[in-house]
């Protein structure tokens, strides 16, 4: 048996929340007054979490994961697009956004696992090092890269969006993987060090440019391959089952593709080495 | 004690600590993952002679790609030794297979304390001559060696435990036919049973051995207690009157639970007319700690 903490949303506010204190952890051991009165940033005036939500807390008689950590659920509802840092630095448990989510929602999380119904801002997960976040809607730009003035974006973990994604998905990022099942803007994985972008839909210009490891797997076909990829062979990579298998596992399924797909490989970014892989599915070519 | 007239000597089979690895062995079909698994595990049958003992376990219930699949075990005398010799027979039996990748099966039959890893993965990996690469998918890291057919997929690393290497028992017959008949029913029962392996060619071994010899360069030599063909010649037989063959099981399994209930089972099914005692190999307690007492299996 765990505990679920569920807050909802009473009035969107106009101004810029930092949600930063809402995670799992910190709703341990805590009473529904002492959750209420949890502090709140909003704008620059200090709030609490009373002020804003309405505070349940239910025994979850399922239990699960959350039961061995002995975290709490936390559930938050309502429309959060100006909640920023929902999920930030999380390191355990479960935590639920039922709506849209404001920007830099998980980033740098380490354990646990995010998920959001609806639309996310800008910085999703970024800089992660561990966990799995799961959007339902789309994602603006930056997901899972390095902040202004970090070489390293998300250096593990798992992020899975099954709509749309902004720019920049991925740059700089050096371990984990990333799925976006709808299309995804320009640049993404650029410059990226090692691990796994996957985009179902039209990728924007430029995927994979610069990048030094890893792989980009295209399941449709980009507008143009960079002169600087160069084509190696027409086959199933052997890792591809077991991607596959994990991303229906993370309730991420791709139907349209198989286990034993093929692709066109091509190596990846010669500018940089020509250690990275772009996977282009063969359907796609 | 007699089990359907077949008489069960008062005596235990020696049985001592090994280290154990299940590799899940993948390729495209069934052949191929066959293949494989057969070069993987063959020449494999003792420890003496072979360096490690190994064997088909049966086919995977769930493989991590999703294609055919076979489950090995591999015993060797430590964890080092297995290690090395399962670096070399993945190496050039398994990645030189058509189609194959090698996954760690696991070893969760064994107790949580006595399980360690062993980098496998981690070391062949270096046949890419740089050129390998890695893929992190679900928390387990996978390497990529480049081959000529495609590239081959290994696990970073494998579990490994201490299990149990040795256990034995003996058929004593009254003809050739009759002890390879009941051998062969002990070994179809004991097959059913996971996490074991009967290391020697169709899980029967017909030259079983004892420690040391005459000769100063041969550490074992055949047990000649238990040779039909030199009993009058042989001070120490313990072949009763009426028997002309001997075969034996020997049991290699990941727990003292699992050897003690294929050795049950092996027994039970291995007395049939023309049997006429079943015996178990040891050296009065001083080779190994695991002792497997026959009247007490089947008591």
């Amino acid at each position: 048996m765990s505990i679920k903490v569920q807050l909802t949303l009473r009035t969107t506010p106009t101004i810029p929340m930092e949600a930063e204190s809402l995670l799992p952890e910190n709703m341990m051991d805590k009473s529904k007054d002492e959750i209420k009165s949890m502090p709140l940033l909003a704008g620059n005036r200090m709030e609490t979490v009373g002020d804003h939500f309405h505070v349940k807390t239910t025994e979850n008689q399922q239990g699960g994961q959350d039961e061995e950590n002995g975290l709490p659920t936390l559930e938050l509802t309502g429309n959060l697009t100006r909640f920023k840092r929902l999920g930030e630095a999380m390191s355990g448990g479960t935590m639920i956004v039922n709506g849209s989510a404001g920007f830099h929602a998980g980033a740098q999380m380490s354990g646990g696992v995010l998920t959001i119904t609806g639309n996310t801002g800008d910085y999703l997960g970024a800089m992660m090092t561990g966990g799995r976040i799961v959007v339902h809607g789309s994602a603006g730009h930056f997901t899972g890269s390095a902040y202004r003035g970090f070489t390293s974006g998300m250096s593990g973990g798992t992020i899975l969006i099954h709509g749309d994604a902004g720019n920049l998905t991925g740059a700089r990022m050096r371990r984990g993987t990333i799925a976006v099942r709808g299309a995804c803007g320009d640049l993404a994985a650029f410059s990226m060090r090692a691990g796994t972008v996957l985009i179902g839909g039209v990728p924007g210009v430029r995927a994979g440019a610069n990048m030094i490891r890893g792989t980009v797997i295209l399941l449709t076909p980009p507008q143009e391959m960079l002169p600087t990829f160069r084509y190696n062979y027409t086959g199933s990579p052997s890792f591809w089952p077991l991607l596959l298998a994990s991303l229906d596992r993370a309730d991420c399924a791709l139907p349209d593709v198989k286990p034993h797909s093929t692709f066109e490989c091509y190596s990846a970014d010669f500018l940089e080495g020509g250690r990275g892989e772009i996977l282009l599915h063969r359907l796609a070519s | 004690m007699r089990v359907n007239n077949v008489e069960i000597v008062d005596t235990f089979a020696e049985a001592f600590p090994m280290s154990a690895a299940r590799l899940t062995i993948t390729a495209r079909n069934e052949k191929w993952a066959m293949q494989a698994a057969l070069a993987a595990t063959g020449f494999a049958t003792s420890v003496i002679g072979c360096g490690i003992e190994a064997g088909i376990e049966g086919v995977s219930r769930q493989t991590p790609d999703g294609r055919p699949g076979l489950d090995c075990l591999f015993f060797g005398m430590s964890r080092k030794d297995l290690e090395k010799h399962l670096l070399k027979r993945i190496g050039q039996a398994i990645m030189t297979a058509p189609t194959s990748a090698c996954f760690d099966g696991g070893v969760l039959e064994c107790p949580e304390e006595k399980r360690k890893t062993l980098k496998l993965g981690g070391k062949l990996r270096f046949f890419g001559d740089g050129y390998q690469a890695s893929k992190i998918i679900a928390e387990e890291r996978y390497w990529r060696i480049p081959v000529m057919e495609g590239d081959f997929l290994i696990q970073e690393t494998f579990s490994v435990s201490e299990a149990v290497g040795g256990g034995n028992f003996m058929i004593l017959a009254e003809s050739a036919d009759v002890a390879l008949e009941a051998a062969e029913a002990a070994v179809e029962s004991i097959r059913a049973i996971r996490g074991l392996i009967l290391p020697f060619p169709g899980g029967i071994v017909r030259s079983g051995s004892q420690v040391g010899s005459r000769y100063a360069f041969l550490p074992a030599s055949t047990n000649i207690a238990f040779c039909p063909t030199i009993r009058s010649r042989v001070p120490d037989t313990v072949l009763p009157p009426g028997t002309n063959s001997v075969l034996e099981i020997v049991i290699d399994g990941l727990t003292f639970e699992l050897v003690a209930e294929a050795t049950r089972v092996g027994i039970k099914a291995a007395c049939i007319p023309g049997v006429l005692q079943i015996t178990a190999g040891n050296y009065g307690g001083r080779l190994g700690k695991h002792h497997f007492h026959l009247r007490k299996l089947l008591g």
